[in-house]
């Protein structure tokens, strides 16, 4: 256990996720050797959830969800609608339904490698809010790599 | 020769899981650390809850995303799957029989009474802050910094504000404990 402990800003920091990416490394660093300070830090999480309830209880919806529903859902009817429209209104010769086309979009998704430094790896991409797969579950080419220069890691 | 392109996931229904998970990570995280595990734990299994997330949608399997709630019950049931498995593992059926029957990470962690409690204590606060805790609270995608900006205050005001009310509502959960 370590002889120094951290603070209530330093825990409450953490929760919030507050903390520059150095600051988030070393109170994770210390959390994990410092079981009074993981105390305390479930302790904090515990109130922040509390809280959460609280707000709910009081109508100010903490959850409301930022929705996203599957864009067919929309934009197929919609394409439908104006296909059907453009095909007997404008051209009554011809119904074309055409499929929406979706926006591909990339997820910082990394390979952490098997090794001792894998847990720093893993540590380091969860600061930076990347996904994290591992090497035995990775499977087909979505999936970026860490690296290791020295103590640094880094991800395509 | 070309450098290799970077192998990243490619998502065909246009949703940004960075986004999401950039505005929700730490609070999935937190609520697996409020229900006990340990940081490590509670960091994996946050990671995995994710990464289930981001298959299904890319099978097709999620029609709705709403964020952070689908993912905080995805990891907490990943959690309970954990201690159940965790349970088993070291044999003590008869008293996890116990355990797990009760076992509901999912359920309030306040009780009605210490609900009450905490809402009096809320009600007892300036209208300003009760402002600033309404608007961040019911705002869990924005950062602080956001959030103050919003509210056109410093960044200092806000964090002090709800440290003062952190100390009213732990104060009021205390006494009902």
């Amino acid at each position: 256990m370590s002889a120094e402990h951290l603070s209530p800003e330093e825990l409450q920091s953490f929760v919030d996720g507050s903390s520059d990416p150095a600051t988030e490394q070393r109170l994770s660093v210390h959390v994990r050797k410092c079981s009074a300070c993981a105390a305390a830090l479930s302790n904090a999480a515990k109130l922040e959830e509390q809280l959460y309830e609280v707000a709910a209880a009081r109508g100010w919806a903490p959850n409301r969800a930022r929705t996203f529903r599957r864009a067919t859902r929309v934009l197929v009817p919609l394409a439908i609608a104006a296909s059907l429209l453009y095909a007997l209104v404008l051209r009554p010769r011809a119904i074309v339904v055409n499929e929406p086309e979706l926006t591909a979009a990339a997820i910082p998704a990394v390979i952490c490698p098997d090794g001792p430094d894998q847990r720093q790896c893993v540590r380091e991409a969860h600061a930076r809010g990347l996904i994290v797969s591992y090497p035995a579950t990775a499977s087909g080419p979505a999936i970026g790599a860490a690296t290791i220069q020295g103590s640094e890691w880094s991800f395509e | 020769m070309p450098a290799p392109e970077p192998r990243l996931a490619v998502v065909s229904s246009g949703f940004r899981w960075d986004d999401a998970i950039a505005a929700h990570g730490r609070r999935v995280v937190v609520a697996l650390l409020a229900r006990g595990a340990p940081l490590h734990q509670a960091e994996d299994l946050a990671q995995e809850a994710w990464a289930l997330l981001i298959r299904k949608e890319q099978a097709g399997g999620l029609k709705t995303i709403e964020l952070p709630g689908l993912a905080v019950r995805q990891a907490l049931f990943l959690l309970q799957d954990a201690q159940r498995k965790s349970t088993r593992e070291t044999e003590e059926l008869a008293a996890a029989a116990e355990q797990t029957t009760g076992l509901d990470l999912e359920r309030n962690l306040l009780s009605r009474e210490e609900l009450q409690r905490a809402s009096r204590a809320l009600a007892a606060l300036s209208p300003r802050a009760k402002e600033v805790f309404e608007f961040v609270y019911g705002h869990p995608e924005l950062r602080h910094e956001e959030a103050a900006n919003r509210l056109s205050i410093s960044l200092q005001r806000l964090r002090q504000t709800l440290y003062e009310v952190r100390q009213r509502v732990r104060a009021a959960l205390e006494e009902a404990a």
